[in-house]
């Protein structure tokens, strides 16, 4: 790499190289560009050259295409073609004459992008953009005559034969079948049938290559296959034994429009009019089971915490488990999972054996309104680095991939479902896509390369978004609209706004429910929160949907019970909430499981003391030096510690009683201490990485030090006597000697020099000393003694006074 | 959103507001394809179900209908993903259809060849086809018929039978109308049997089920196979079917135990058909042996196995299944609906009873308290046998007596399970007499008579009488004790109090229980039929029953 700025005409203007393009943007297009393409200003570039070298880099190039829309893309590839020094006209050529102005537009976005620089009449595609596009730019295999010129000869001698030519050798007779076909090209065309025809559109349309057994071989006896018949006429071209290709001058000839079937508007999405409050309800309905169902999850993992697998996550037999407590299917469950996950619902425990439970943040959560819970969970989700709909899938090694794990991380997730949500947004309000094939087909023309490896994805998350209610008939509703915009602005306000506009969709809750003389009771709509849980506690929920049907049994009665309510409590807000008088029958059955609750009594206690003769036992319990023990007397002969039992002993020894330990089976023992022991070490959790956008801040920073280094570099190619560069880490002899001589001479250095994060940049110094492997000395502008470690120093330069 | 009666579950059950102002419409709208599943006072619960959706198909209703009738009366949005599925569930219905080729006979004929490849590619069903005749058409064994309509059923690839019916022998039957004439539902019961050709009717006890088996009858002209349980309730059939057709003495036979007839109409009973001799079901052939043109299933919720397997085979006779509860505790319904033919009318009781045309019905449940001494007999016996001690705790005779006291205007009928149980009411009563299994038919039929004339006011009774059997004038049913947990006996056992009574009086209903043990859990279990058909039962404690009103 040359760290010196190209020379430029800055006379004329014409910008020379991409670095020179690059010196000519002002600074707002540098920070755009940036935030297009992140990963030039990671780490920030040194200058404008190390920023050029970035930007045509391979990997980075990949990136930006993968970002094109079609259009854009294929404008791109039509550059990479036609190749450097083109002009805009010859892009525009390739497009038919309603498409022009908008090739005008895709090239200022391949400029923006930074994937083709240089004016209108010299444009240049960056670095490596023509081999990241591939072999067939533009749908387009090879010329004619770079195809015939890989034949080998015995295979074209037949050909020529029917073209009427002289057997000749490569490479003359590979140019003469190129020419020669060329020449008949139009009469060769015409002559094809039907079903020739088709094949010659489908490779013409591109990718240019079609699979043909034996290709190369000959074509038999018996009449010729359609494909084998182009091969015999030179109109398909074998390239090996099992494929054949259409030379690009053929498919031109058999374009409408040169770049191919390729229109500045992505595909229409067929809407039907539904109405936004049919939408919203339809969202509305998921929400509030999605709600239900993420309480219900949770709260079935807090009674029995499923233990994190040693890989990580949740294993296969835990997560049906799951969904059969909460009567969904799998993948629903797994969605649920995640969800919460991200939404810091759930996490492991940190014990030895970590397992999942739900956290504290769940408590507050639950005590939100419905519509605060479901956008906690929604945003959750559009955050989230992880595919749900991997769970349960195999992984390349044949491994069930399993929910909570990191298997299922991907960091291109959230941009491909915002992508996806914006394209369900852009169908008007009130409206819904009558075929998600359309909403697909718009994404793939959104960003074509990618499209193969998204639609899949694209489409689980379809169905993940109806599940959890984003969307409703398949609409985006309105609150998620919202949403949408918190997501993307990173507003609270609009997440608020989600939050009420969701409320205001949801039907109102009801406080009260149908009793029936089945033992039913139905709450005709959602349930206010506090009657969920109560009616929850003292009944089984049998179904859900737009109402709730409980079941009051004996059971679920007495599980009431047990959580601390009384027969009358019950009584009281069966009577309180119900609409309909209550039936005797459940009357009776809360009087009837009333009365028997709590008839058998357990309490805690450490240890027991028994004796035979009470009159002993009065005088323990007497005793008031054994008033620490806390003893109980339950029974005439028995009486119950709080202690443990070796306390007891010492406590009942020292006040003068001669207690014995025995075992449950009446046997006496003796007590030995036990060893202490530790806790084991905790097992890490997995590290989660996510990428968040650059602050602008730090954007004009690496911009400002960019243009800092250029002036620094434009002075010392006017002033440097000598510049040295070393890799990191090794200090040359050449580098200490130039320090030393500075030094003597009193001279002003600049420093390429690599800060701790690994940033590189350029000091200025008057060095003062050089020991201890350090360089000592201070800015021209400030004072203040500086230090900076010899093994960081990359580059030494004096300056000229 | 409206503010429709109709809540739509996500379990696909839907929940009606009987009280709502457009609770009758809604009603009359999701009627065709859903099914009632529980009527208790203020919510009734329907269910979706594919059969139910199919039968709604095959009836002429389209999924736009359905789907239009559930958005027009919800309450809140329907799932998306429900409507989603009515629609793809209903267009299962009919890709393959069941049909008469001129040449070739029976054929699976498919609208939709993926269909048919996929089926031909079922394990189970690949037997059952023969040639392909066309790519779209396969030869039906006429004998498979029904097992095949059976197997595509599970499969989810329902046919649409358009192979008809054969006519059968035809014989002159008229309903005699002279002094009655068919009630509304009997009507519309009636109707809606003969438009879908093959099917159950579930009717209430009382509702006067005979009567639209004698109906359809009339409808088919052609002669009849009847099955009913047992020979009383045979011989009950041919007392009706005398008074209320055009059928005489020599037209009907009876096929049973004791009698071999074959008539233009036979009245044949499941045990006599079932009955095997050297390991061969020897009577099935009584269904080849004429030219069946209507085959009438009577409680048909007790058909048993065989009886299902041979009924495969006779699908190209009309059937008519007649219950009050098909609830079967082994779970067949599906096979019922099947074999006999999906339900084509089912009215809720209580809507009966409104109409005056059953009796209305107090039901109670008598709690006992048992002695300490047989409390600690129950506690310590085997699980077994904890139910029979329960049930037949001795504590409960004085509380029976009490109940027969205190209506001593009432014909009162005790049913019970236990037959030691039986004769020791039957002498704590009085030496009232009994009727159970071991009964003489003669003896039962006198003794049913002496009941009905009032002869004798009280009757012991044991399961036989659980069905069938008609006796108008009983008002009071005690029940103590039961077949475990089973539903159907008990609104069977209602049902013998339910015939309208001449001066409207009420039935009354008692089931006595003893109180904390398993006998109180059953008894909860088997009023569950009850109570969701809209029976509220009243408790009541034996001690205050004793007390002098």
């Amino acid at each position: 790499m040359n760290a010196r700025p190209d020379v430029s005409d800055r006379a004329t203007g014409v910008p020379h190289s991409l670095t020179d393009w690059l010196r000519r943007s002002s600074d707002p297009e540098l920070i755009a560009l940036f935030r297009r393409r992140p990963d030039l200003a990671l780490p920030a570039p040194v200058d404008l050259a190390t920023l050029a070298s970035r930007a045509s880099v391979r990997s980075s190039i990949a990136r930006a295409l993968d970002s094109l829309d079609a259009f854009t893309l294929r404008v791109a590839e039509v550059v990479a073609i036609l190749g450097a020094g083109t002009s805009s006209t010859a892009v525009q050529a390739w497009f038919n004459e309603a498409h022009r102005p908008t090739v005008s537009v895709a090239l200022a976005r391949l400029r923006d992008w930074l994937l083709v620089w240089g004016e209108d009449d010299d444009l240049h595609p960056v670095g490596t953009v023509r081999e990241v596009i591939g072999p067939y730019p533009a749908g387009l295999g090879r010329s004619a005559e770079d195809l015939f010129g890989a034949v080998n000869d015995i295979a074209l001698i037949a050909l020529l034969r029917r073209l009427g030519l002289p057997p000749t050798t490569q490479p003359t007779s590979g140019n003469a079948a190129a020419a020669e076909v060329l020449r008949r090209l139009d009469d060769l065309i015409a002559g094809s049938d039907e079903s020739e025809r088709t094949i010659l559109d489908r490779l013409a349309a591109g990718p240019p290559i079609g699979a043909l057994r034996n290709a190369t071989g000959s074509g038999g006896t018996g009449p010729l296959s359609p494909a084998r018949s182009l091969v015999e006429r030179g109109l398909l071209i074998p390239i090996d034994r099992d494929t054949v290709e259409l030379p690009r001058e053929v498919a031109l000839r058999l374009r409408t429009q040169p770049a191919g079937d390729v229109g500045p508007q992505p595909g229409e999405i067929v809407a039907s009019e539904r109405g936004t409050a049919v939408i919203d309800g339809g969202g509305a309905t998921e929400v509030l089971e999605i709600v239900r169902l993420t309480e219900m999850l949770l709260n079935a993992i807090a009674q029995d915490p499923p233990v994190q697998l040693r890989a990580g996550g949740l294993g296969v037999r835990d997560l049906r488990r799951l969904s059969r407590t909460i009567d969904v299917s799998e993948q629903v469950t797994a969605l649920l999972l995640e969800v919460a996950f991200e939404a810091g619902l759930l996490s492991s425990s940190t014990h030895v054996d970590p397992s999942y439970l739900p956290t504290t943040e769940f408590d507050t959560w639950q005590r939100r309104s419905t519509s605060q819970r479901w956008v906690q969970l929604a945003t959750a989700w559009l955050a989230m680095t992880r595919l749900p709909s991997l769970i349960g899938e195999r992984d390349e090694r044949d491994k069930t991939i399993a929910a909570l794990s990191a298997d299922v991380e991907r960091h291109s997730a959230p941009t491909l479902r915002l992508q996806l949500l914006r394209t369900l947004a852009e169908v008007p309000p009130g409206q819904a896509p009558s075929a998600p094939d359309d909403v697909l087909a718009r994404l793939a023309w959104q960003a074509p390369r990618r499209a193969s490896a998204n639609r899949a994805l694209a489409g689980s998350m379809l169905a993940e978004a109806a599940t959890l209610g984003v969307t409703g008939y398949g609409a985006i509703t309105g609150y998620s609209r919202a949403l949408l915009d918190a997501a993307e602005t990173g507003a609270e306000q609009a997440e608020s706004n989600a939050a009420d506009s969701l409320a205001a969709a949801l039907p109102e809750a009801v406080d009260e429910f149908l009793l029936q003389p089945d033992l039913t009771a139905v709450v005709p709509g959602p349930p206010t929160p506090d009657l969920q849980r109560e009616l929850g506690l003292a009944a089984e929920l049998e179904s859900t949907g737009g109402a709730s049907v409980y079941r009051i049994s004996p059971i679920s009665l007495r599980r009431a019970l047990d959580a601390g309510r009384s027969g009358t409590d019950l009584a009281q807000f069966f009577a309180a909430r119900s609409r309909t008088p209550i039936p005797q029958a459940l009357q009776y059955l809360i009087n009837d499981v009333a009365t028997q609750h709590g008839r058998l009594r357990t309490g805690a206690a450490t240890s027991y003391l028994r004796c035979d003769d009470e009159g002993l036992l009065d005088r323990v319990m007497a005793e008031p030096a054994l008033n620490s023990l806390d003893l109980q007397r339950i029974a005439p002969t028995v009486l119950i510690s709080s202690s443990g039992i070796s306390v007891v002993l010492e406590r009942l020894r020292s006040a003068g009683f001669a207690p014995a330990a025995e075992s449950s089976d009446g046997a006496l023992v003796s007590l030995a201490a036990d060893a202490p022991r530790v806790p084991a070490r905790q097992h890490s959790r997995l590290a989660r990485v996510r990428s968040a956008a650059i602050p602008d801040a730090q954007l004009s920073e690496v911009v400002t030090r960019l243009r800092a280094s250029e002036r620094l570099a434009a002075a010392m190619t006017q002033s440097t006597n000598r510049v040295t560069q070393q890799v990191p880490g090794v200090t040359s002899a050449s580098i200490l000697e130039l320090l030393r001589s500075a030094i003597r001479g009193e001279r002003t250095i600049a420093l390429g020099y690599v800060d701790d994060t690994g940033t590189p940049s350029q000091r200025v110094l008057q060095p003062i000393s050089l020991g201890g492997g350090m360089v000592r000395g201070h800015d021209p502008e400030d004072p203040r003694l500086r230090s900076y470690p010899l093994q960081r120093i990359t580059t030494v330069s004096v300056l000229e006074d | 959103m409206t503010d429709g009666p109709l809540i739509v579950q996500s379990d696909k059950t839907l929940l009606l507001e009987v009280d709502h102002p457009q609770a009758a419409e809604a009603r009359a709208a999701i009627a065709p394809f859903a099914e009632l599943e529980r009527s208790p006072e203020h919510v009734h619960t329907y269910r979706l179900t594919p059969l139910g959706l199919w039968n709604a198909r095959a009836a002429g209703h389209d999924a736009e209908q359905v789907v239009d009738a559930l958005v027009r009366f919800s309450r809140y949005s329907v799932p998306h993903a429900l409507l989603v599925d009515v629609a793809d569930t209903m267009d299962r219905y009919g890709r393959l259809q069941l049909a008469k080729h001129p040449v070739h006979g029976l054929v699976l004929i498919s609208l939709d060849r993926a269909v048919l490849e996929e089926i031909l590619r079922q394990k189970k069903i690949a037997p059952m086809l023969g040639e392909r005749i066309d790519p779209d058409t396969v030869l039906v064994h006429p004998s498979e018929r029904g097992r095949l309509k059976q197997a595509l059923l599970k499969v989810g690839w329902p046919a649409e039978d358009l192979a008809g019916y054969v006519d059968g022998e035809a014989h002159p039957i008229e309903l005699a109308t002279d002094n009655w004439h068919l009630r509304n539902y009997q009507q519309q019961a009636v109707d809606s049997f003969w438009a879908g050709g093959s099917g159950v009717v579930v009717l209430p006890c009382g509702a006067g089920k005979t009567l639209v088996g004698a109906a359809a009858m009339a409808q088919a002209k052609a002669t009849t196979l009847i099955l009913v349980t047992n020979t009383v309730s045979g011989r009950q059939w041919k007392r009706e079917l005398l008074a209320r057709t055009s059928l005489t003495e020599d037209e009907i036979g009876e096929y049973s135990g004791e009698k071999k007839e074959i008539r233009p109409v036979t009245i044949a009973t499941y045990q006599v058909m079932t009955t095997r001799r050297k390991g061969e079901y020897r009577h099935l052939e009584l269904f080849d042996s004429r030219d069946w043109g209507l085959i009438v299933y009577d409680e048909v919720h007790l058909l048993p196995a065989p009886i299902f397997r041979l009924t495969a085979d006779l699908q190209s006779r009309r059937r008519l299944g007649l219950t009050a509860t098909l609830v079967r505790e082994d779970g067949r319904e599906g096979d019922v609906f099947s074999l006999i033919g999906p339900k084509r009318y089912d009215a809720p009781w209580k809507d009966i009873e409104n109409q005056g045309w059953i009796a209305p019905a107090d039901c109670s449940e008598v709690r006992v308290t048992l002695t300490d001494a047989e409390r600690m007999t129950y506690a310590t016996a085997e699980p077994e046998a904890k139910y029979k001690i329960a049930a037949t705790a001795r504590t409960k005779l004085p509380v029976i007596e009490a109940i027969v006291d205190k209506h001593p205007d009432d014909q009162v009928l005790v049913i019970g399970a236990y037959l030691d149980q039986l004769e020791e009411i039957a002498e704590h009563l009085g030496d009232v007499p009994i009727i159970q299994g071991s009964t003489p038919n003669k003896e039962r039929e006198r003794l049913y008579d002496a009941f009905r004339s009032g002869e004798t006011r009280v009757l012991v009774v044991s399961k036989v009488a659980n069905f069938s059997i008609d006796l108008p004038e009983a008002a009071v049913a005690i029940q103590i004790s039961g077949t475990f947990g089973s539903r159907q006996e008990e609104a069977q056992r209602l049902g013998r109090v339910l015939r309208p009574k001449h001066d409207g009086r009420q039935a009354h209903f008692y089931t006595v229980v003893s109180r904390d043990t398993l006998d109180a859990e059953y008894a909860a279990h088997r009023q569950r039929f009850l109570a969701e058909q809209g029976y509220a039962y009243t408790i009541v404690d034996a001690d205050d029953l004793r007390r002098p009103l």
